[in-house]
Parts: structure tokens; sequence; C-alpha cells
């Protein structure tokens, strides 16, 4: 053992101490099964019998019966303490969409034997999960659905861990409070863009005059170790005995720009939720469809992009914004070019765009 | 899972066993329900293998139920038997269905906790060492049953099952529990045995007797049979004053039969009797007018039954734990206050004037004692004056004696009939029996022969245990003889019975090792069963003193120790000197343990931080130490890669301790 290791063994001895007494001093809820319940009046019982007959074989069960107790209030005390989680997120959250959170069980000395987790969140909802087994000085993954009810920060308020074990006389808890949180996004959902205006908005939009990433073809050519599969034009390619790829013209299209040049003002919670998602839901399709976008509202100016972080970017925005702020109220929306403005109050109010 | 695989199963049966077990052991329960629980047990076990009709049981167990209250109703009313006698039978055809039918979890449990009230019950009708055995063996199967019962109802709540690794660690984990329990719950157990308040409040239940076959105040000649020889030990008897063990004779008297109706002999109840009260340290003085002391004995009664001081000759003083003595007229003493645990009394007594004149100051008239019941003894007249010849009353005594102990043949086998006059069907038909016809014909024929008699019952001899230094006496040592009347002698002692308790070769092989057994028994009985209230103060005495001398010898060292300045002399009394640094001790102990106090819960937020991040901080510590100080603007890997070139030989330490910390910190880490 090098010196570090030396010194550092030695430190983890100093803390015993404290760690005995913090063990010994910490508070444990517990709550009696019926099983439990019964075995206490039992219990009562026999030392009532043991108290009145003198009958020292009754108080030699009598000790058993309060020996097991004191046992299992060891034993699971033991299986819960040290108990450690770490929670993530494994995909983005949505709002009124139920997202799938990893959760890392980790145990100190002994292990956590039948486990119950219950994550407590800021939208009153509860998560709950039930572990067999953490195994010692080891970790376990899990993962539960949670459905956010709203944008904005989703914080875990409480996390609490109880156990049966070992006996099933009483159900103890660990609690802990916690600070995590985990921004969600405003309902998205995908919206129908085949509508006529958006149409002709592309129809107006003019090729590069050279390869890209469009919609309109440019031209074909052999297949090449790399190209992507969904492009092959398989009719031509069987027709000429050869693999053919479609390539696409690059568009000059600059993108889509969604404006609000001013927050409406006198929308109720709702609507303004509504509204919130409605942008977020088109501004989701439209990237999803490999448009630019771009956002210009008072409080914040994105130009247009297709990218993931651009859409995580525009999102996040939107899953904070505050409609009533200083910056929202007082600021306007400031038109850069290049990409068009698309007036989405406007297509809001019109509910030109079904799901 | 199937039943050979499931060890919830496996430890219900085996608590189940141990329930029956303790049950055999009290000697209370009759065979048939005995037989009737084991063959069920193994029953169980087989059926298992081919659970075809075990769903047909569950559907018949209401029925049951109604029929085995009606079981425990009759047995309880009809036949007298105790509440615990009636339960046990209750409980073990219950368990028989539990045995036999299906068995899924619930049933499992109830298995177990039959089998718990089995134990419970039997340790309530015995006090028998075999307790001790089940005891033990209980609190790691009842464990384990425990565990695998939580372990298969969270399966059933959270629709799971236990995969393949998942069950062997179970396994490992209910080996664990059920073991390492095991020194905990003892220790818990002696804590709370040694420390629970022995108060005795002796409430009366009604029903919940405690009522235990043995030792009876009368014998009865009106029985058929084979009397059994039961080994339960009664008493343990020891001398402790050397030299006192060779003047006992062998005879410890019960009690005194005066009446005889022709078929039973019992004492004579409207005889006088007085009630004694304890002196000082719970002294009785029984018979204070005789003279000195012959033997002084020590009498442990396990078996208390029959309210009963055994005595071996004329008691003097009596000291016993019991709130009144009632003497009767022949000297018998007996108790009316209950008592069910077992009596541990001290007797002092003399043999010498038991011999010449064994009578109290209210002894009933000798001239009483021939009465003879209203059937006819003629034919025994004319043997008792055959047999007794000419003589005085003692030499006709003695004859007669004789006569029975040389032409008749001790057994114990009863006959299977009750005949009307059973004296005369010992002496002329079936001339063998068990003590009780023998000393019956010998009273009668003295009656006959116009010597005052009666009947004592008691025990006789006992087995020597080398290992406790005691006499054990069981229930195959209770004996029945004689006492004479003879004018001037007093009350001689007659015992007609040819008995020879012999030990059969097994017995001879096995007496070391019983010895031992008995001996085990015996300290059980000592510390265990007749730990009582005044054991508990002494107890708690003996711990105060221990503790003192304790205290002193720390005293005594820290005194030594102390630097004096010379030629000063004490200002203070000594011993307020010497309690001073424990105060001050104490003192700064419970500052230590505030301060502690304080220190954790400001600390609090390091308990629940990571190992990785605390053993980076201590790693950053040490390395600050040897000079190299993590800069605020460097990062974590940054450091390490300074580091590796600055210290290689720490290169592995330092990377292995970086890396943890940023798999932990970092590689996990949420959205937000």
């Amino acid at each position: 053992m090098d010196r570090t290791r030396f010194i550092a063994w030695a430190r983890s001895l100093s803390t015993a101490p404290w760690r005995t007494l913090h063990w010994l001093l910490a508070t444990r809820p517990i709550r009696f099964t019926r099983f439990g319940t019964l075995y206490i009046l039992f219990t009562v019982g026999v030392g009532a019998g043991a108290i009145n007959t003198g009958n020292n074989l009754l108080y030699l069960i009598l000790g058993i019966l309060l020996g097991f107790i004191v046992v299992s209030g060891f034993l699971s005390d033991s299986g819960l303490w040290g108990v450690r989680s770490s929670w993530r997120p494994l995909e983005s959250c949505y709002a009124g969409r139920p997202a799938l959170f990893g959760c890392r069980l980790q145990k100190g000395w002994f292990p956590a034997v039948g486990v119950s987790v219950k994550a407590h969140w800021s939208d009153q909802q509860e998560s709950h999960e039930f572990i067999h087994w953490v195994p010692a000085r080891g970790q376990i993954d899990f993962s539960v659905l949670v459905t956010p009810q709203r944008r904005g920060w989703m914080r875990m308020v409480k996390e609490s861990f109880s156990t049966r074990f070992p006996f099933g006389l009483f159900e103890k808890f660990h609690a802990a409070e916690r600070t995590d949180q985990w921004l969600v996004y405003p309902a998205v959902l995908r919206l129908n863009l085949q509508s006529s205006e958006l149409e002709t908005r592309r129809s107006d939009s003019k090729p590069a005059q050279r390869i890209g990433l469009g919609a309109v073809p440019y031209h074909v050519r052999d297949f090449r170790e790399g190209d992507p599969a969904n492009r092959i034009h398989w009719k031509l390619s069987a027709k000429r005995q050869a693999l053919l790829i479609n390539e696409m013209e690059e568009e000059a299209d600059q993108g889509d720009r969604l404006v609000v040049s001013q927050w409406p003002k006198g929308l109720t919670p709702e609507e303004i939720e509504r509204l919130i998602s409605f942008m977020a839901s088109f501004a989701y399709s439209l990237i999803d469809e490999g448009r630019p976008v771009g956002l210009a509202t008072p409080g914040i100016t994105l130009p247009p992009e297709h990218s993931r972080s651009h859409l995580d970017r525009l999102l996040r925005y939107l899953a904070l914004v505050d409609l009533g702020s200083e910056v929202e109220q007082k600021g306007s929306a400031r038109s850069l070019s290049p990409g068009r403005d698309i007036d989405v109050l406007k297509l809001w109010r019109r509910g030109t765009y079904a799901a | 899972m199937p039943p050979k695989q499931r060890p919830l199963l496996w430890s219900a049966r085996f608590v189940a066993t141990l329930g029956i077990l303790s049950l055999s052991f009290t000697g209370e329960l009759s065979h048939g329900y005995l037989l009737f629980g084991w063959a069920t047990l193994f029953l169980g076990v087989l059926s298992d293998l081919r659970p075809l009709h075990q769903e047909k049981l569950r559907t018949f167990e209401t029925q049951a139920v109604i029929l085995l209250v009606g079981n425990f109703l009759f047995d309880f009313f009809y036949r007298g038997e105790t509440v615990f006698v009636a339960v046990a039978h209750f409980l073990m055809v219950f368990q028989a269905f539990k045995f036999l039918g299906l068995k899924e979890r619930k049933d499992c449990l109830q298995m177990v906790l039959f089998g718990f009230f089995q134990i419970l019950g039997a340790c309530t009708l015995s006090v028998d060492v075999w307790h001790a055995m089940v005891l033990l063996l209980l609190i790691p199967s009842a464990g384990a049953a425990l565990f695998w019962n939580e372990s298969e109802r969270q399966n059933e709540a959270h629709q799971t099952s236990l995969s393949v690794d998942s069950q062997k660690r179970y396994r490992r984990m209910a080996l664990g529990v059920a073991w390492g329990a095991l020194p905990v719950v003892l220790g818990l157990t002696a804590g709370v045995f040694l420390a629970f308040p022995r108060l005795t409040l002796n409430a009366t239940v009604p029903g919940f007797g405690n009522s235990r076959i043995g030792y009876t105040d009368q014998v009865n000649l009106s029985q058929t049979g084979r009397l059994r020889d039961q080994g339960n030990p009664v008493l343990w008897l020891s001398f402790p004053v050397p030299g006192h063990r060779e003047r006992w004779d062998g005879y410890l008297r019960g009690t005194t039969l005066d009446i005889f109706d022709g078929r039973q002999w019992t004492p004579d109840r409207q005889g006088k009797t007085r009630t004694l009260l304890p002196g000082p340290n719970n002294l009785y003085l029984v018979n204070p007018a005789i003279g000195p002391v012959d033997m002084r004995q020590s009498i442990t009664l396990v078996n208390t039954s029959a309210a009963t001081l055994f005595v071996s000759g004329l008691p003097r003083e009596v000291i016993a734990p019991l709130p009144s003595l009632v003497k009767s007229a022949s000297a018998g003493l007996t108790w009316t206050a209950p008592w069910r645990r077992p009596l541990r009394y001290e007797v002092f007594s003399s043999v010498a004037d038991f011999r010449q004149a064994p009578t109290t100051e209210f002894a009933r008239d000798p001239q009483q004692n021939l009465r003879l019941p209203a059937v006819s003894y003629e034919k025994t007249a004319a043997l008792a004056r055959r047999a007794a010849g000419r003589g005085d009353a003692l030499t006709r005594a003695r004859a007669l004696e004789r006569f029975l102990q040389t032409e008749y043949r001790y057994s114990l086998d009863l006959g299977d009939t009750i005949a009307d006059n059973p004296v005369e069907d010992f002496l002329f038909n079936r001339k063998s029996g068990p003590c009780g016809h023998f000393s019956s014909a010998l009273a009668v024929m003295l009656r006959l022969q116009r010597i005052p008699s009666r009947l004592v019952a008691g025990y006789l001899r006992g087995e020597w245990n080398g290992p406790a230094g005691h006499y054990l006496i069981r229930e195959k040592h209770a004996h029945a003889w004689v006492e004479a009347y003879i004018e001037g002698r007093g009350w001689i002692r007659l015992d007609a019975s040819p008995r020879l308790l012999t030990a059969t070769p097994m017995e001879r092989q096995w007496q070391s090792v019983k010895q031992y057994w008995d001996y085990l028994g015996f300290k059980w009985n000592r510390l265990v069963i007749q730990y009582d209230l005044y054991a508990q103060l002494r107890a708690f005495e003996r711990l105060r003193s221990s503790s003192n001398r304790v205290n002193d010898g720390l005293s005594a060292w820290w005194n030594k120790s102390r630097p004096r300045s010379r030629g000063a002399e004490p200002l203070q009394d000594e011993s307020s000197l010497d309690t001073q640094p424990f105060i001050f001790q104490g003192i700064l102990l419970a500052l230590a343990g505030f301060a502690s106090f304080l220190l954790i819960r400001r600390r609090s937020g390091h308990w629940q931080e990571p190992p990785e991040v605390r053993d980076y901080r201590r790693f950053l510590h040490v390395m600050e130490k040897s000079g190299a100080v993590k800069q605020p603007s460097e990062t974590g890997w940054e450091f390490a890669q300074r580091l590796e070139r600055e210290q290689p030989a720490n290169k592995k330490v330092v990377w292995d301790a970086t890396r943890r910390y940023y798999d932990s910190r970092f590689t996990h880490s949420s959205a937000r």
C-alpha cells in the first residue's frame, strides 16, 4: 500500500466514529405492517402472560420476540443506510408526454433488499419502483416513466426509500430532500404542414443550382460506398441494372422565421400554453422536415437553422419564456435577414394547422 | 417454484417440527395426537412430491375448523383437559390440514405460527431442558421462515419473480439473517430475561390451570393396565453439609394417607391442621421443640403440582419462599397458595426424632388408624395371623413386612380387571403388583392385627448425579410405604415392597452421557427456570458490587499515578478526591458527545456526498501536503496531467482518483 492509499485508508478509519454517531442519531420513520401490528400485540400478550405467571420460559420467548424486532430494525436500517441515487432523463422531456427517467442506485457496505424507491416530483406526481436487490458496494440501474404536466423546470422535490426487509414486521423509510431539476419542453405535436399557404411559400423558394439537401431532385449518379440507402433511385436502378443515387438540389430558401412581434395581451394561462405549444410544434415540425427555422420574439432572436441543437435552443427558450416579464412585454421582435417571416400569431388564431 | 425448491416451505416445516417436538417433550399430550402430528408431517412431505389432490383438501377447511372447534370443546368441557392441552390438540389437527393441503404462502405462514404456538404451549406445560434446544433452533428457523415469507409476499405484491442470481443472493441472505440473528437475539434474550421485572402477579384466568401428571396424594388400587416408568425429573436433592448425605435413609416423605375405603387411600382431610407463617428470611419453625438437627437438605422441586414439601426425617425448620405452609397432624407439609414455578427450599430435619416419635403437638389418636372399610377381610385376617406369628407388636409387624417382601413379586402390571376387594385380589390371586398394593396389603394386615398403620406417599432414593452433586428424583421413583404405630416406639417405617430399580444395559451404557444431560437440566432449572425476583435482585446486587470493585480499582490507579507535591497534606477527605477525576471525565465525555453531535449536524452535507467525491477531496488534500496544489483555474484532468509530469511515480494513483471522480461526477450527470 503506497502512502496516498494508506493516508486515505487511515482517514476513512478516523471517520468511522462520526459515521457511527451519525447513524445512531439519525431519525428513522417506520410504519407498522398488519403482520407487525399483530406481532407487537402478541409480544405484549406474551409479556403480560410472563409477568402474570412468572414462567421464565415465557420470559425467554418474550426475549426472542423482542430480539427479532431489534434484529429486524437493524437489518432494515442497514439495508437502507447509504443508498444513493442519481436520476437523469433518458430522452428529452415534453409537457404531457411520458418521458423515461433512468435512476442508478448505489449501496454501501450492506446490500439493499426489497427496496421501494419513490420519487416525488414538483407537479404532485410520484414515481414508484420496487428493487429486489442492490448489491453491497454495487449499483443497479432502472428506469421509470414520468409524464411532466407543464413546460419549464420540473424538480424532484423528495425521494424516499422504504423496505420491509427482513421479516415484514415494519416498513422503514429513509427520505431525502432533492434539488435536482430538469427542463421540460412545451407540449409538441407533429403538425400537418401541407397547407396551401406554406406550399406556396415553399414553391417560391428558388433552387441554388448546386447539390444540397433540398426537396427537388438535382441529378442522378452512380452509387458510391457510404451513400445513404434511402436515396437510391430503385426504379431507375432496376432499369439500368446498376445502383443509382438521387442527388437533391440545395434550396436557396433561407428558412422560415417564426415572428411574434408583440405578445398578445389578455390571454388566459391556458391560451398562453396553447400558443407556446403551437409555436414549439410548428418549429419542431418544420425542422423535422429539414427546413431551417428561426424565431423572433420580443425576448429573443434566433436565425433560421435546422440542426438538433438549434431546435433544443428554440425549445428551451419556449419552455422558459414568461410572457409577463419585462423583456417580453416591452421589447419588440427584430427582423433580420435571411429567412422569411411567418406570423405565428396569425396562423395560431386561424387554427390552420392541425396535428 | 416446486415444493422441494421452496425455502419458505422447508423453513415452515422445520418450525412446525420444532412445535410437535416440543409438545412431545412435555408428556402432557396423548400419544395418539402426537403420532397423528408426526405422521401428517411426513405424509405432507411425501404428498408434495405429487400434489394432485391437495387443492381438494382446501374445500373441506371450513368444515374441518368446525369439527376442530367441537373437538376443542369436547376436550375442555367433557374430558376436563386444561386450555393449553385442548388448544394443543386443536393446533395439532389443524396443522395436519396444512401439512397435507396446498401450501401457498399464507399456509406456510400458518404452519410457522402453529409451530410457534405449540412451542409456547409446551413452555407453559413443562420446564424441561429440551425447551432450551427447541428455543435455540427456533431463532434461526423462524428468522429464515419470516424472511422467505416476506420475500414471497413482495413477489406477490409486485407480480415479479426472483431471477436465478437473485435467488442465490436471497438464499445467502436468508442464511446470514438466520445465523447472524442467532447471537444478537440470544444476547437480547439474555438481557430481557435478566432485567425484565419479575412481578409474578398470579392473576387467575379461568381454565388456564397448570396441572401436570405426576405425584398424587392418594393411592388408588382400582386401576388397570400397566404403570408407566416415567423418567421426568421431580426434584433435586442435595446435602449442603458434608456427611449428612450418609445419614439419609433414601426416603422422602410426602403425604400421609390415613383413610382407606377398600379401594383407595386418602389423607385425613378432616384432621387438624395448622397454618404456619414465615419468619424473617422465609424461615418456618415447623417443629421447634424437637432435638438437634441431624440433616440439612436443599431441595429443588421441579414438579410442584402436588403442592407438597417432600422432606426426609422430621422437619424442624424450613426455608421456603412461600407465603404460608400448612402442617398436618402427621407432620406433612403442604402449601395452598398458587405456585406454578419450581420451588427451591431448605429443610433442617431430625432423623433420630422421626424414628422415635414422628408426631406433632396435635397428632390424631393412633387408634383411629385401626379402622377398616366395611369389606370382609376374613381370608386376609387368617393370612395375617399365620404370617405375623407370635410376639410383640413390633415383632409381628416386622414379620408381616418380611412375609410380603419374600412371598410376593413386584410388578408394574395392574391387570385388566378391577376386583371388588383389591387387597385380597392381590394377596390371594395376583400375588404381584406395584408398591401401592404391597403397602395397602401390609397396612390392612397390620390393622387386622390391631396395630395402627397408615400409608405414606413419597419418593425413594433416586439417582446420584456426580457432576451436579445432587440426587435426581424422577417420577418413576415415586413410592408408597407403611408407618406402623408401636407403643413406646412411636411410628416406625415398614416397607414391604421388594422394589428393585435396576438399570437396563442400554441405560448403563449411556449413564455418563445421561448424567451430564441431567446436569444440564439441573443447571437449566437452577439458572433459568428458578430465576425470580430474589435471583434478579441478587444479580443486580452482584453487578453493583463488581462495578464498585472496578471503580475502586480505577480510583486506586488514578491516585497512584497522580503526582503529589512532596510533603503536601491532603486537605480533603480521600474518598471525595477519588471520585473527582471520574466526575471530570464524565463532564468531558458529555461535552465531547455534544460537540460531536453539533459537528455531525454541521457536516451532515458531507455524509451525503458520493464516496468518489470524498476520496477525491482527500486526494487533493494529500497532494496539497506533498506540495502539489491544484490551482482554481485548473480542471481535474489538467491537474492530473501536471501531476503526471511532476510525480511520475504516482501516475497510477493520480489517474485512478481523477478518473473515478470524473466518472462519478460527470459521466452520469443529469440533463440539467
